[in-house]
Order: structure tokens, then sequence, then C-alpha cells
């Protein structure tokens, strides 16, 4: 047993975080930590690395006791870290970052960092577990899956036979996640512990040994992974019933035209077209950076455009502001929740008055008990927690806040919602949860914009899905044709072929 | 966190800023205890003692509210010296105009629109340099403060010099603040005016604004984040030329506290420092209007005992007292500050 964990205790003032948690990680196999967010899950991984001193229980590894488990034992005895926030040096080459605090030496008195030997044990290992990257190349230069490479580099090089990964495939698109599995099975053969969170079943199946879910900081659930099936794990993170996905339209399509689109092109935006009915959901596939976030910001008005024109329920709003699109019936959920979507300093209520188009103007005396009113409703009906109209927006989970963020824009009068990334670091119940307000909303005629890198996501709300790759919408199809298979290779750049994608994919000319 | 854990800090903070004071009295030959017996009773020992006290409070209350006021939006008001001197300017203007028969509070109350005014104009070009063009605000309102006194010292020693004085023509009889020492005498001579009530009612008031208003909301959102407020469509620009302009209103209000409460002139150097200890006074009351108040008083009570302990160690150290006090409430607030960060990410 390299790294154990004896039943730990951890708490943070009054909140149990961790509750005589045991949990022991073993040579040659992967553990998948999941749970809820707030679960506890963050602070385990903390614990087991040393960054956190757990109040109660022990940490050992390798049998021995260890007593005072610190950050730096912990890396010294061999545990490394792969954490959800990456901390590369962005100036530094990826060489340089990899052996940052034990550069190899040269040169009288060992005064000269060695760089060919850096270069050197940076393609070894990346030959090794097939983690290839440039170890010439500026950090900041990489994209995301490139950086997370660099940073199992690091903790490899480091000497590490345990490996702790915070959410390492949040970030990453389908190919890069698949590309990852791989690395994560052969360091596993190579005979390295490893343990990884994930919020997402399929991953964990494909590829853990062993599963453990934690809920309200303990351990609900903890066996091998050929002896528990999905909707098991989903039920023990939730603690009852999973709320199904898919959600198909009720009633008749409306064929009014609510978001038009028309060769719109910025700053990282080439030339996108987009028609938008009522009671339509638009699905934009693609990975991150390809555009998408320039489109939202294109249409809601905070990015200024280069050539084209919106409208939104037939009237022209290309040079209205972006207050005036929103009275004229335009919703925004940006992707950057904490800091684009919500006032983290203010109150849930404070936020939810914020959305109100009549805010943005006027210094009338705020009725305040009308709004803890309003802001109580919306609290009972999100199942928002705590159920304190009060309470600040930057003390709820990610989940809770996604919700207050969620339904400050749909308890307005709305035509068209962008809703980008919805359930992004939400768990299961809480996302689920989102989807379905959405999908009432949609039902009442609501039309819907959305972005999400979970495919599966996508395609349980889209009624069709559009790929975005280098700033254009490269092809769109109905949701039905919308398979991983189809939809990979165009995220990637490869141009549609009607041979291998079918008849209904329209490509939309450069 | 609990009521005692949250003043523990506090508590130290004091303890640590009396310690340091009173080593440096040492230093300087003198006895602490002693000292700090004169001080105690220049600021506090007599009716005349309590109204300097006040009085050199009061615009110290109106400049803390001033800075923090911006603070609120995410915005450091480092304006106040020269909102104040263009309050105390539009005052020495206004107020020999006003006709002698206009009974005061009218008077008073015209004058001091026009403070407010001149001071929200020196604000709201600050805040419009820093919205529309990109200057850091605290830059833009330093610069001013240098061209502001620039302009009144040449202001009040040529244009605006009344005859062979060295101050301006002094204030009708209908823009004067009665003294208070017509009702106590003991006050005679002091600097103590009505004016001391704006002191108690502009803190509260620049609270309840930012609390309870739509216009104070969008205050308050651009203050949590600049980002959500142009998502949301609500102008950046406007909410902060308008909040500067208020800051800068707060700190020109200065103006009626020494023109028409004490001197009934203005001369060049009144109400020097008041804009720059406003901050002080501010971070100390870290936004609650009460806390600002009690700020404007310590640092009132410090300026004033200075005086007496003059005789026995240099006033500058009850100076050195300020200095000190601020920098261990600055390091308690920063321990705050951090514990909140740790709470949130967690």
């Amino acid at each position: 047993m390299p790294l154990a964990l004896d039943r730990v205790h951890k708490r943070y003032g009054a909140v149990k975080v961790l509750e005589d948690v045991s949990l022991a990680l073993s040579p040659g196999r992967i553990r998948a930590l999941v749970g809820e967010n707030g679960a506890g899950k963050s602070t385990l991984v903390k614990v087991a690395c040393g960054l956190v001193a757990p109040d109660e229980g022990e940490v050992s590894f390798d049998e021995a006791k260890v007593t005072g488990w610190s950050a730096s034992e912990a890396t010294q005895r061999g545990v490394g870290v792969v954490h959800q926030h990456f901390t590369l040096v962005d100036t530094l080459s990826v060489a340089d970052n990899v052996v940052l605090g034990r550069e190899p030496r040269r040169g009288p008195f060992g005064l000269l960092i060695d760089r060919d030997a850096a270069r050197a044990r940076v393609k070894k290992l990346g030959a090794e577990f097939g983690l290839e990257v440039d170890p010439d190349r500026a950090a900041g230069e990489l994209t995301v899956g490139e950086r997370q490479r660099v940073e199992l580099i690091r903790v490899l090089d480091g000497g590490a036979r345990c490996v702790l990964l915070d959410e390492p495939t949040a970030v990453l698109s389908p190919k890069e996640i698949r590309a990852l599995l791989e690395v994560l099975r052969s360091l596993a053969k190579g005979g390295a512990a490893l343990m990884f969170i994930s919020h997402k079943l399929d991953e964990v199946f494909a590829i853990a040994d062993d599963i453990t879910v934690l809920r309200r900081g303990r351990i609900v659930l903890d066996a091998p992974a050929r002896e528990l099936s999905k909707d098991e794990v989903a039920r023990a993170v939730v603690g009852g019933e999973v709320p199904s996905l898919v959600s198909r339209r009720k009633g008749e399509r409306d064929d009014r035209v609510a978001l038009s689109v028309q060769s719109l092109a910025c700053d990282g935006l080439r030339s996108v077209s987009v028609e938008l009915r009522r009671g339509e959901v638009l699905g934009i596939a693609g990975v991150e950076g390809n555009g998408q976030r320039p489109l939202f910001e294109a249409i809601a008005g905070t990015r200024a455009i280069t050539a084209g024109s919106v409208s939104i329920d037939g009237a022209d709003v290309t040079r209205a502001s972006t207050l005036q699109r929103r009275r004229a019936g335009l919703g925004f959920v940006p992707e950057d929740r904490e800091q684009t979507g919500l006032c983290g300093a203010l109150s849930i209520a404070e936020n939810l008055a914020l959305g109100a188009t009549n805010a943005a103007d006027g210094d009338g005396v705020l009725a305040r008990d009308e709004l803890r009113q309003k802001a109580l409703a919306v609290i009972e009906r999100y199942d928002v927690r705590p159920r304190d109209p009060d309470a600040l927006v930057v003390e709820l989970s990610g989940g809770n806040a996604q919700k207050v963020l969620v339904a400050r824009e749909l308890e307005r009068k709305l035509s068209v919602l962008l809703l980008a990334q919805p359930t992004r670091g939400v768990d299961l119940g809480a996302a689920a949860a989102i989807r379905q307000h959405v999908i009432d909303a949609r039902d009442k005629g609501l039309a819907v914009l959305l972005v999400s890198s979970e495919l599966d996501e996508l395609r349980a709300l889209s009624d069709r899905v559009a790929v975005m790759f280098n700033g254009e919408i490269v092809a769109e199809m109905p949701v039905e044709r919308a398979s991983d298979e189809a939809l990979g290779p165009l995220m990637i750049g490869a141009r549609p072929s009607h041979s291998n994608t079918g008849a209904d994919i329209q490509t939309v000319p450069p | 966190m609990k009521r005692v854990d949250r003043l523990a800090p506090w508590a130290i903070a004091t303890g640590v800023s009396l310690a340091a004071v009173n080593v440096a009295i040492w230093l300087a030959g003198a006895s602490p205890w002693h000292v700090a017996k004169l001080a105690v009773a220049g600021a506090f020992g007599s009716a005349y003692g309590i109204a300097q006290t006040l009085a050199k409070a009061t615009p110290l209350a109106l400049t803390g509210a001033s800075v923090a006021f911006a603070l609120r939006a995410g915005l450091f008001n480092v304006g106040a010296e020269g909102q104040v001197a263009m309050g105390v300017l539009a005052a020495a203007l206004l107020g020999p105009r006003i006709p002698a028969s206009m009974p005061w509070p009218l008077g008073v109350t015209l004058v001091a629109l026009g403070c407010a005014l001149a001071g929200a104009l020196l604000g709201a070009v600050a805040g419009w340099l820093k919205a529309a063009r990109g200057a850091h605000e605290v830059l833009t309102t330093l610069m001013i403060n240098g061209l502001t006194a620039v302009m009144v010292t040449w202001l009040y020693g040529g244009p605006l010099r009344f005859g062979a004085q060295v101050h301006t023509a002094p204030v009708s009889r209908g823009a004067r603040i009665p003294s208070i020492e017509h009702v106590l005498p003991s006050l005679r001579g002091s600097a103590l005016s009505y004016a001391v009530v704006l002191a108690l009612v502009v803190p509260l008031a620049a609270r309840w604004y930012l609390d309870r208003t739509r216009g104070g909301l969008r205050i308050r959102a651009l203050g949590a984040s600049p980002q959500a407020t142009r998502a949301l469509g609500h102008s950046v620009l406007s909410t902060t030329v308008r909040t500067m302009a208020i800051s800068g209103a707060l700190s020109g209000l200065v103006g009626v506290h020494y023109v028409l409460g004490f001197k009934g002139y203005a001369e060049d150097g009144l109400g020097a420092g008041v804009g720059f200890a406003g901050i002080a006074v501010a971070m100390l009351g870290a936004g609650r209007p009460v806390a600002t108040i009690i700020a404007a008083l310590l640092f009132g009570a410090l300026a004033q005992g200075g005086l007496s302990v003059n005789a026995v160690v240099p006033s500058d150290t009850l100076l050195l007292a300020q200095s000190i006090v601020l920098v261990s409430v600055g390091a308690v607030v920063a321990r705050e500050l951090r514990a909140q960060r740790r709470e949130r990410s967690r």
C-alpha cells in the first residue's frame, strides 16, 4: 500500500468535511473518486498529498505511519498531484517547468542548468507514457490538454509512484480525454498507484479498477468497478434516484425565428450565421477556444463586431446596446460564472434584482422586502441552498451559484437564451435540475443557443448540433446524427465530407 | 466565525499600537504615562478640548465617508484632498454673495450645494478618465490634487485676496453657521459649529444610498464584478462617473465646515491634509458608517491631544500613533480578507 488514509476526520469550523474516511491506494490500480460538489473530494486529495492536516486519523505511506505528513514529505516519498488549476510558469519552457526545483546541473560548481539533460528527461518520460510535448515550447503557448500533460510529466519526473488527479478531464476535449485515459492506463501498468476525481461516470467505468463515492464527507460506496453498475454509483452520489437527462419536446414546434445571426464576425470569430426558432435548442460542439465565447459575447453585445447582423424576434439589434438587447428578450448565462455571471460579493436577492432590466437605471429606493420575497420564491423553485435570500453568492457551492444565475435569466420574459457550459463543475443533482428548468422554458417557446463541452448534455438538450472550429461553424446536423464519431473529427478540424458523415450534414461554405 | 474570534485581532492590533507608541515616547525621553494623561486631557479633559476634538473629526468623517463610498465600487479615490480644496473654494466664492438678510439655514444649504457640486465635478472628471479612457483613478486623482492645490494658492494670494488680508472676502451673514459658543459659552474660541451634524448624517446617508437604492446596488455590483456589470448591460461608464461624483461631493462638503462654520473665509492651506487622512479613516471604518465616525473621532482626538503634548514630546509622536494604528489595522484587515478568501476557495 503506497498511500493509505486511516479514519481521517477533517472539519472547517462547524462543517464536517471528512468523516471517518479510510482509503488505500495500491500499485498498479486506478481508483476513481466520485461525489457531488462539496462532498469533500478535493479536501481528501489535499489531505492525502499533505497540503491539509487531518484533525483525526492517520496518513501512512509504505506501511510506515507518517507523523506530521507534510507537502514536502509527500513529494519526497513519491506522492504527486495534478491539481485542477494548473501551476505551470507560462514564460518558462516545458523542460524548464518540468525540472523546476530539481534542475540537472553542469559546468563548474554545477552553476549552469543542463538543458540537454532536462530535454532528454522530458522526451524519455513522454515516450514511455505517451505524453508527447515539445520540451522547448513556452508553457503559455500550450493548449489545456498539453499543459496537463506537462503537469503529469513533472509529477513523474519527481519520481512519483502515487499520482492524484483532481478532475483531470473537466477541461479536455473528448479526444484529449481518450488520450489521457490511455496515459493513466499505461502508468498503472508501470506500477503506479493512481486516484482521480471525476463527475463523468462514463470515463470512471472506462478506466477505474476501484470506485469510491463520497457523500457529505463520508464514504458511502467503495468497491471494485466490475462489481458496480453506473446506476448504483449515480444513486450513491446523489443519495437517491437520479433524474433522467433526456426530455423530448412536448407539443408542436413554432416556426417563428427567435434569433437570427447573419455573417457575424469579430475578434476570434470569422463569419457565423445561425438561425434559431422559438422553442428550439441549437447545441454548439467544439473544443474550447474555437470562437464559442466570442460568438456569445458578440450576440450579447459585450464584444465589438466587425461585420454581420443580429436580430431578436425579427427586430434588428446589431447596433443595440447590451441593455437594449436584454430588453428585447435576450438572456445570457456566460461560462465564467464567478466573474461575468454573478456578483459574488452581493446577496442572492441582490443578484436576482440586478438581472431585471429596469434595474439598470434610476435611483429609486429598493423594495427590499419584495426582493427578498421574490428571491425566496426562486430559492424554493430552484432548490437553492442555503434558503437565505441574504446569503452572499460567493459563499454558495458551484451548483447553487449556477442555479441562481440560470434563475436570474429564466425568471424574466425571454425569447432567446445564450447558455454556456450550464452544468460545468456542477454536481449530478443540480445539473439535472438546471437542465430541467431549461427544458421547461424551451417547451414554453424559449429559443436556446447552447455551448457545452459535455457532448452527452449537448445531445440531451439540443434539436440540432453545430460544430465550431477556428471561429467558424463548420457543420450542422440534426441531433440524431451527432454521435461522438461524427462530431470528433469535425471538432479538431477535419472538413466534413458527405461520404462518411451522412447526407444530413450541411457544410457551411467558408 | 465567533464574535470573540473576530474581535481578538482588533484587540491585538490596539495593544500593539499602544505598546509601540509608548516605546516611541519613552525613546523620546518622556514618561509614556504622563504623555498619555496630557493627550487625553487635551482631547477630552475640558469642554473646549472635546469641542476641538469634534471640530477636527468633522472633516475627517466626511472625507472618510467619501473614500469609503468610492471603495464600494472598487474605486480608490485618493483625490479627496483636491475635492476638499474645491469645496472650500466654492464656499469662498459663493459665501460672500449670499444676501445677508437670507435666513442662515437657507443660505448655508445653497452654499453647501455649491461645495458638493464643486467636489463632484472634480470627482466626475477622474471617473470619466477611468471609465472612458482607462486612466487609473489613483494617478488621475493625485494629479488633480496637485493642480487644485496650485490653483487655489494662486487664487487666494491673487484674484480672490480681500484687500490687505491674506484671505478671501468674508462670508455673508446669511451663509454663516452660528457657532456653538452662543449656546455653550465655555466653547469660546473652538472651531466647533453645527456643521458637526454633517459628520453624523453624511456617513449614514451614504451607506443608506448604497444599501437601499437601485443606484447604490449598481455601484456595489460594479465593485463586485465589472465584467458582470457589463454582461448585464449596466453602464460601467455612467456608474463609475456617478460614484466618483458622489464621492467627490461628500469631500466637497468639507468646505461648509471650514468656511461657513469655522473661519468665515478661505485661505491657503485651509483643509489641507484632511483628504489624505480620510483614506486612513475609511480604512479603519471599513465601509461601516458608525465605525467611520468613530475612526474620525479617534484621529480628531489624536490631532487635538497632539497639541497638548507638544511641550513634552513633539506632537509628531501622536502622528506616529496614527501611522502605527493604520499599519496594525491594515494587518488585521488583510488577515480577515485572507481568511475570507480561504473560506471561499473551499
